[in-house]
């Protein structure tokens, strides 16, 4: 008897639970592989890149959620934190920001936590662009970009930087004896090798006067420079190829030269010239503008 | 022909113009009293001039004096209306008011004996026996729907219970052309008629092409149509039209302007299978009248284009297509004419399934100027050859769109005031499936270093497929305010009115942009030029319209004097445009204009001083202009709307001598006419346009008891004009008019 009274209590008990008037919480998990820009603060010592992750655990409910990073290795000690819940705003298509001043966790101890997780960036689709070059190798496919930005004190300041971006933006180009020209379909298409310490950069549309058509160039292993401040690309006397794999003699790249601007390095500046007398000038980003 | 001689005709020819009316006693024979089976009389009224609302009808007669089969042959005739003769069968451009489409949606409804024409690829053929064809201006969408924001044709042939007996008709006229049409009319029982009609034509063509010395404008083309029309009881009637129709044409006489030659190498023409058939009930019960109009539509054609239309080899077109099309309307209002209040409401639903091939092959004159020498320009010292001297660039797609609408009017009477208001729901959902292909590939060449010698091979292996799809809501509310002029004045049967209405053109996809779609693609392998972004390319949105209208009908029997005028107002939103994208590519872009003006006013006007003497006119000024319209690049803002003509105008007159009685020749009827178009300007620059020309005709008819024999000519001073423009891979073409033409018709009754 007593044990039917206890059974049918549990029983009562589940029951209950199961029709609980709270209401349910939704939370989900997203990771993203980051390649995180260390730029320490010993002027001494040169910025690097590690790879890692960084991990959110949103609450969609109560719009709060958690960041947690993968250790980053940082002369020779290892520096992670897993945040408390804090709020996050919404941006547009699904994506969210977040910031926080300070964050605690047991040892590690960040400041100046900010981010955003964005999908509205540009890519080949949006900006009517083919991303299929011959010889070019882009990142796995993308569609958001996952940019964190903070300081660890004393140490350095950590921000992830994009693998492959799109820049839209606007290009002049000053020509000697000829009206200066402007074109605002050129499309900056920037891939680093992290590990070869190199980029490629495939330039759409390229057109430097009214004459010329719009021709697609792949510029191949410029040097990627890490500064106090972000990042730099920069070639000299580089032979454009083509989409096709047909070099471009006649359009030689004499300077090319990107720097990332930003505090989350989302925009750049780029300065070119070209055939020794097409001297351009962009500014742009990989955010999209629509 | 010069303003000078266009006033000789009128002095010599009298003067008139006056369009038909209906619905009085006094006037002539042809007046046209519409059939109860009617989709007008199903919709509308008997007596279309009892509305708010600007329309003209054609007589079966008249028609006939103009030697018009098509509708194209009242061209000009209805003010403010203007469909050009070009191409072929498959353009149907119709202009009403500065609205009007050369490409896919059409902006004027069609119905031919009830059965609403789905794809204006299918609005230019030939008819026989027609007893009038009514034109509705300005929107009618309310109770037509889709696609009638210009305007509303409907085209009634003979009904076998209205006559019966044997037609013939046969025709020689200059173009080396021959026609023949052959109708039989039974009435088996009192309430039971049959008619079976059949026709054929042949024109030998008015243009030749430099090139071989052939005819380009031939054409053969023979159609039957079998009518069967029943009142199986009072209440009921049933009428069945079926019409099958073959076509085969030549066409595309166009004329490249810095040479002034019809020149091209590769063959043209158009072949159409067309098959329509309309089925209306009508039950009209103690309270309530229901009406079904139930049609199904197939079109099978081929269009075959030298693309370039020059004697070079740049590329060819070949796009078959077969549709089918299903609508359904039931119509539901009062049994009999209350004398306060009266409504009308409906559903209707359609269904239609397209397939379309349209491969494009570029050729070795194209592949040369168009891929190799644009590529070898911008990379000298490596320059590329294509593997072959043609290849295919192939899209395929099927296109099934069905919609579904409800509607209502209603109409009070106060006095001598009509008031009425309607609306119309409709629902549309298209949805399109493409494949594009295109299999190639070139060498690219050392030239630098190397000294010719090849560097690689590129393969072009293109399969792209996808699937768009829209959906369209579109409410169309109208208002009109009708003021009979009292009774016992001499113009007891006139009225005044206004007129607002909402009008709507569906959006879609423009499926000639896919070959450009490729040609981009296939450039943008090689480096060279943007690609198109299909949906950005191929889509384009519905266009909207507000119609402000007033207007009047005016008839003093007395005088045997009748006219109707209006004054238009038109704001037109995201109006669909064709054009042709700038540099070497040939597709035609379907855009939205931002927004868009029109306004103007017309008038048609018949007068009969004595039963043998008669005098017509109409004539109509539009002035359509962009308000707002910038492509990216030019800024079109003020600038007149494209291929819609600022003026149109018609005069006849017509004298019938009396010859006696019992005679062979009982009269002869003498018809003076002059039409009139323009300006024209035929690009959004305004840079290029038509001036104002004007086309002299007459006729002679002798007719008897049972026959008539008509000598007639057209254009008789043989006027220079163009009836279209266009731009394609950077070089100017026009069409020219039809020149002066003679022919003789011969009708015999039995």
């Amino acid at each position: 008897m007593k044990k039917s009274i206890l059974f049918a209590s549990l029983c009562a008990g589940l029951i209950l639970t199961a029709c609980s008037t709270e209401d349910p919480v939704y939370t989900s998990t997203q990771g993203f592989n980051v390649a995180n820009l260390i730029l320490p603060i010993n002027e001494n010592e040169d910025p690097f890149v590690q790879t890692g992750t960084i991990t959110f655990e949103v609450e969609s409910y109560s719009q709060m959620l958690k960041v947690a990073t993968s250790e980053l290795i940082i002369n020779n000690k290892n520096y992670s934190f897993n945040t408390q819940q804090m709020s996050y705003g919404i941006t547009e298509y699904g994506g969210f920001s977040f910031a926080a001043p300070y964050v605690y966790d047991g040892d590690n101890r960040i400041q100046s936590l900010r981010g955003v997780v964005t999908y509205n960036i540009n890519n080949p689709k949006s900006l009517g662009i083919d991303s299929n070059i011959s010889g070019v190798n882009g990142v796995a496919d993308f569609g958001v970009a996952c940019l964190v930005q903070y300081n660890i004190p004393d140490v350095a300041v950590v921000k992830t930087i994009q693998r492959e971006a799109y820049y839209a933006g606007t290009v002049d180009t000053s020509v000697s004896g000829q009206d200066p020209f402007t074109s605002k379909s050129a499309i900056f298409r920037v891939i680093l090798d992290l590990e070869k310490r190199n980029a490629t950069v495939v330039v759409y549309n390229a057109k430097f006067n009214s004459q010329m058509p719009q021709l697609t160039f792949v510029l191949k292993d410029l040097d990627l420079i890490y500064t106090d401040n972000g990042y730099e690309i920069k070639g000299e006397e580089i032979v454009p190829i083509g989409a096709d794999g047909s070099p471009y003699p006649g359009f030689p790249f004499n300077t090319f030269h990107f720097v990332a601007k930003g505090n989350d390095l989302s925009a750049a500046d780029i300065d070119f010239t070209v055939s020794g007398r097409f001297k351009g000038k962009f500014s742009g980003s990989f955010l999209s503008q629509n | 022909m010069s303003v000078s001689g266009l006033l000789l005709s009128f002095a010599l020819g009298g003067v008139a113009v006056m369009p038909s009316s209906s619905g009085v006693e006094s006037l002539p024979a042809d007046t046209v009293r519409l059939d109860e089976l009617t989709v007008t009389s199903i919709k509308q009224d008997k007596q279309l001039f009892s509305l708010p609302v600007a329309a003209s009808i054609v007589s079966g007669e008249e028609l006939r004096r103009l030697n018009a089969v098509s509708i194209k042959g009242i061209s000009d005739v209805v003010p403010n209306f203007y469909i050009p003769d070009y191409g072929s069968r498959i353009t149907s451009s119709i202009y009403v008011r500065g609205l009007g489409a050369r490409m896919d949606q059409p902006a004027v409804g069609l119905n031919v004996d009830n059965v609403p024409f789905l794809n204006k690829d299918a609005y230019d053929f030939d008819l026989t026996d027609i007893v009038s064809v009514e034109m509705l201006r300005g929107p009618q969408s309310t109770l037509y729907g889709r696609n009638t924001m210009g305007g509303q044709i409907n085209v009634t042939t003979l009904s076998p219970l209205d006559y019966q007996g044997v037609r013939l008709n046969a025709e020689l006229s200059g173009g080396g052309s021959l026609s023949a049409n052959a109708g039989y009319y039974v009435r088996p029982t009192s309430n039971f008629g049959l008619a079976l009609v059949g026709r054929y034509s042949h024109v030998r063509g008015f243009f030749r092409n430099e090139y071989d010395g052939k005819y380009l404008d031939w054409e053969n083309s023979g159609g039957i149509r079998l009518k069967a029309d029943w009142k199986p009881s009072s209440s009921v009637r049933i009428l069945n039209a079926l019409s099958l129709s073959i076509l085969s044409q030549g066409g595309y006489p166009y004329e490249n302007i810095p040479t002034g030659k019809i020149s091209y190498n590769n063959e043209c023409f158009y072949k159409r299978f067309l098959l329509n058939d309309g089925l209306t009930v009508r039950w009209k019960g103690e309270y309530v009248a229901l009406s079904s109009i139930t049609s199904l539509q197939y079109i099978n054609d081929n269009m075959t284009l030298d693309q370039d239309f020059l004697p070079l080899d740049y590329f060819t077109l070949t796009q078959k297509k077969h549709e089918l099309g299903l609508t359904q309307d039931i119509i539901l209002r009062p049994s009999h004419q209350v004398d306060t209040y009266s409504w009308l409401a409906g559903i209707f639903g359609f269904y239609k399934h397209l397939n379309m091939a349209a491969p494009v092959t570029f050729r070795d004159y194209g592949i040369a100027r168009l891929i190799e020498d644009k590529r070898n320009d911008a990379n000298p010292q490596y320059p590329i050859e294509w593997d072959e001297r043609s290849f295919l660039l192939n899209s395929d797609f099927t296109l099934p769109v069905f919609g579904l609408a409800a509607y209502h009017e209603s109409k009070l009477t106060l006095g001598r005031w009509n008031l009425t208001a309607g609306i119309r729901f409709e629902y549309e959902r298209p949805v399109l499936h493409y494949t594009s292909s295109c299999h190639t590939g070139y060498t690219i060449y050392d030239d630098y270093e190397l000294n010719h010698q090849p560097l690689r091979h590129v393969p072009v292996d293109i399969d792209d497929s996808g699937r768009l799809h829209k959906n369209f809501f579109s409410m169309m509310p109208k208002v009109g305010v009708l003021y009979n002029i009292g009774e016992g004045s001499p113009l007891e049967r006139s009225n005044l009115y206004l007129n607002i209405s909402r009008g709507y053109k569906a959006g879609g996809f423009n499926t000639q942009m896919f070959s450009d779609v490729l040609q981009q693609r296939l450039m943008g392998i090689m480096g060279i030029g943007a690609s198109y972004d299909v949906d950005e390319i191929v889509a384009y949105k519905p266009e909207s319209s507000w119609n402000f209208e007033v207007g009047t009908h005016l008839a003093i029997p007395a005088a045997r004097f009748s006219a109707e005028a209006a004054l238009f107002y038109i704001e037109c939103r995201d109006q669909q445009l064709t054009m042709f994208p700038d540099g070497l590519t040939t597709g035609r872009i379907m855009t939205n204009a931002g927004k868009t003006r029109s306004c103007g006013g017309e008038v048609a006007l018949k007068w009969s001083p004595v039963e043998q003497l008669s005098f017509n006119a109409s004539y109509g000024y539009t002035n359509a202009r962009f308000r707002k319209f910038f492509d990216g690049i030019h800024d079109y803002s003020g600038k007149f709307l494209p291929y819609a003509p600022l003026n149109t105008l018609f005069l006849q007159s017509l004298y019938d001598v009396s010859l006696g009685a019992g005679k062979l020749a009982r009269s002869l009827l003498i018809d003076v006419n002059l039409r009139g178009t323009g300006d024209i300007y035929w690009n959004e620059q305004n840079s290029v346009r038509q001036n104002f020309y004007a086309l002299l005709g007459a006729a002679l008819t002798l007719s008897g008891d049972n026959y008539s024999l008509q000598l007639w000519a057209k254009n008789i001073t043989d006027t220079k004009y163009h009836t279209f423009y266009f731009v394609s891979i950077g070089n100017e073409f026009v069409q020219r008019g039809k020149p002066f033409t003679l022919g003789l018709t011969l009708s015999w009754h039995l």
